[in-house]
């Protein structure tokens, strides 16, 4: 007996011309499937095992493994009279307990990250609106006040006469609206009112998710930016397997495509635009604060990823504040 | 009689217009489809749109080589809708092993599959054809629709480790995941050629469009 192999029916063993010569049966739960997944032998199948087997192509802590593959075809050849429908629910099971636990803490930044994003949508939209409907009210105060939360706070609560007096406006070109009109614009404030602080929460939230899942990543890229990171990557693991120049131009996927299929120029930045770094530069030198900062990331998340618990941003956020400097300054050339 | 089967496969109906199988699992609907009861069978449509076998059999490939009692194994089963066919036909003889590696498509599979018990679900990537070698047994077909870069090469390594001699093996192909600057028509002829120069026999290729856009469908036969 040279080879084995191990099935969700039994442990099969063969010969060194990989002819099948002995079958223990072995009954098989879930769990052991799982444990297989891992890489580790069930214990009721050690207890069978004959010494010094190779397994042919299945890696197990503590065994060797053949990997020829035409000698794994081989012994698969010969397995017969498997029952997998009896067995299926036990797969379906492993299954349930295997998707149950891919569940990680990044995955919730990736729901909330796209909540907020949601949320602004819905925000807008329905200030839009709101703001058109007040103006058949009082257009005055509307075109005074540009920004949306200090309109919607503003007017929530508040009449049409003392608006007018604490905003010096003598006339208005607004309609007399009745009780029960201003009452439903009341209420419409009210409500937007609670979405403005659903998103503040949302933001605390997804910082305080930040800090724990990712706090390289936070603290190089902001929480916002780098959430939107990981979001776009599908998980700080997967975006700590993503080259810099990867980084550099998530969110520009756009962009980046139609340059490649029809080479018009690159992208300079995707969702990093956002980053004060970035933003506070001349459009020509952007391009490069966004390499460097997407290069710095992408330590940030192979840290965050792989060894966590460390923290090195302190360190990275230096030398980005260099080649801000630099780039600043209209030095070229690159920081050490 | 409304139902009759196609040329290219005596499981599969048609009503001259749209596809069937007949429901395994009588009243279970997968994905939206419609369900028509006639004569005590139950039909369920396979909708091209949906499924890129059933695109493939709406744009007349050679053969169907799907029969009841067969061992499949497909690689990105995702949410089952095509994988459900398959099932209807290859009856309670026959089994699925289905591996996908993303666990969120595979949330929408596990309600299917507890009454589909010819569906054996996989949470494992198809890359590593080791990682399933205690489950998947030697199979009559491979069908594989992973969108991938290198899906020719896992396409290739799966049937080394499981498919028969004389089996049979789907591909499905989308251009733009192999590369996206290539012309697709580039692209299916290097997929031919390597499929080719690998040994398969290339029963035939079918461009999926208008059904599924950039998308191929390659039917070969192991040696």
């Amino acid at each position: 007996m040279k080879y084995a192999l191990v099935r969700f029916s039994g442990i099969y063993l063969f010969d060194e011309n990989i002819r099948l010569v002995d079958k223990k049966k072995v009954e098989f739960d879930a769990e052991d499937i799982l444990t297989i997944k891992e890489g580790k032998l069930p214990n009721n199948i050690k207890k069978i095992l004959p010494q010094g087997v190779l397994f042919l192509g299945q890696r197990f802590e503590d065994f060797r493994t053949e990997d020829n593959v035409g000698k794994i075809r081989k012994a698969l050849g010969q397995i017969r009279d498997e029952d997998f429908i009896t067995v299926q629910p036990q797969f379906v099971r492993a299954a349930i307990r295997d998707i149950s636990r891919s569940v990680t803490r990044d995955l919730i930044i990736i729901q909330a990250i796209s909540m907020l994003d949601d949320l602004n949508k819905i925000i807008n939209l329905m200030m839009e609106r709101f703001r058109e409907w007040y103006e058949l009210y009082l257009p005055e105060l509307s075109q005074m006040i540009d920004d949306h939360e200090k309109f919607v706070k503003t007017v929530s609560g508040k009449t049409r006469e003392e608006l007018m007096k604490e905003y010096g406006i003598e006339d208005t070109m607004g309609g007399d609206l009745t009780e029960m009109d201003i009452e439903m614009l009341n209420n419409i404030s009210k409500r937007i009112l609670e979405l403005y602080r659903l998103r503040e929460d949302l933001r605390k939230y997804i910082e305080k998710l930040m800090e724990e899942v990712a706090p390289n990543v936070k603290a190089i890229a902001g929480p916002t930016v780098g959430a939107r990171l990981i979001a776009l990557a599908g998980g700080l693991k997967e975006l700590a397997m993503l080259p810099a120049s990867t980084i550099q131009v998530l969110g520009a996927e756009k962009a980046l495509f139609r340059h490649l299929r029809k080479g018009t120029p690159p992208p300079k930045h995707g969702v990093l635009f956002n980053h004060p770094m970035v933003q506070k530069l001349p459009k020509k030198r952007r391009g490069a604060m966004a390499r460097t900062l997407a290069a710095k990331i992408s330590i940030a998340a192979k840290v965050d990823a792989f060894t966590p618990g460390k923290f090195i941003a302190d360190r990275l956020q230096k030398e980005l504040e260099e080649r801000f400097r630099q780039l600043k300054e209209g030095i070229k050339g690159k920081t050490k | 009689m409304k139902f009759r089967p196609i040329r290219e496969n005596p499981h599969i109906y048609t009503d001259g217009r749209r596809l069937y199988t007949k429901n395994l699992i009588p009243g279970q609907k997968v994905y939206g489809e419609r369900i028509i009861r006639e004569k005590g069978e139950e039909y369920r449509e396979w909708i091209v749109n949906r499924s890129k076998l059933a695109a493939a059999i709406k744009k007349r490939i050679k053969e169907v080589p799907i029969k009841p009692g067969d061992k499949i194994l497909y690689l990105g089963i995702a949410a089952g809708t095509t994988a459900s066919h398959i099932s209807d036909i290859i009856g309670w003889d026959g089994v699925i092993f289905g591996i996908d590696v993303a666990p969120r498509i595979m949330r929408e599979l596990i309600p299917i599959v507890k009454d589909r018990k010819n569906i054996i679900p996989i949470l494992e990537d198809a890359s590593k054809p080791d990682k399933y070698l205690h489950i998947v047994s030697r199979v009559d077909l491979v069908y594989e629709d992973v969108a991938q870069p290198h899906q020719v090469d896992i396409f290739i390594r799966n049937i080394d480790y499981y498919l028969r001699g004389g089996g049979y093996g789907f591909l499905a192909v989308k251009a733009r995941s192999i590369d996206v600057t290539k012309n697709p028509k580039v692209i299916f002829r290097d997929v031919e050629k390597q499929l080719r120069e690998y040994g398969f026999r290339i029963i035939d290729v079918v461009r999926l469009d208008p059904y599924h856009k950039d998308h191929a469908m390659f039917l070969i036969q192991n040696k």
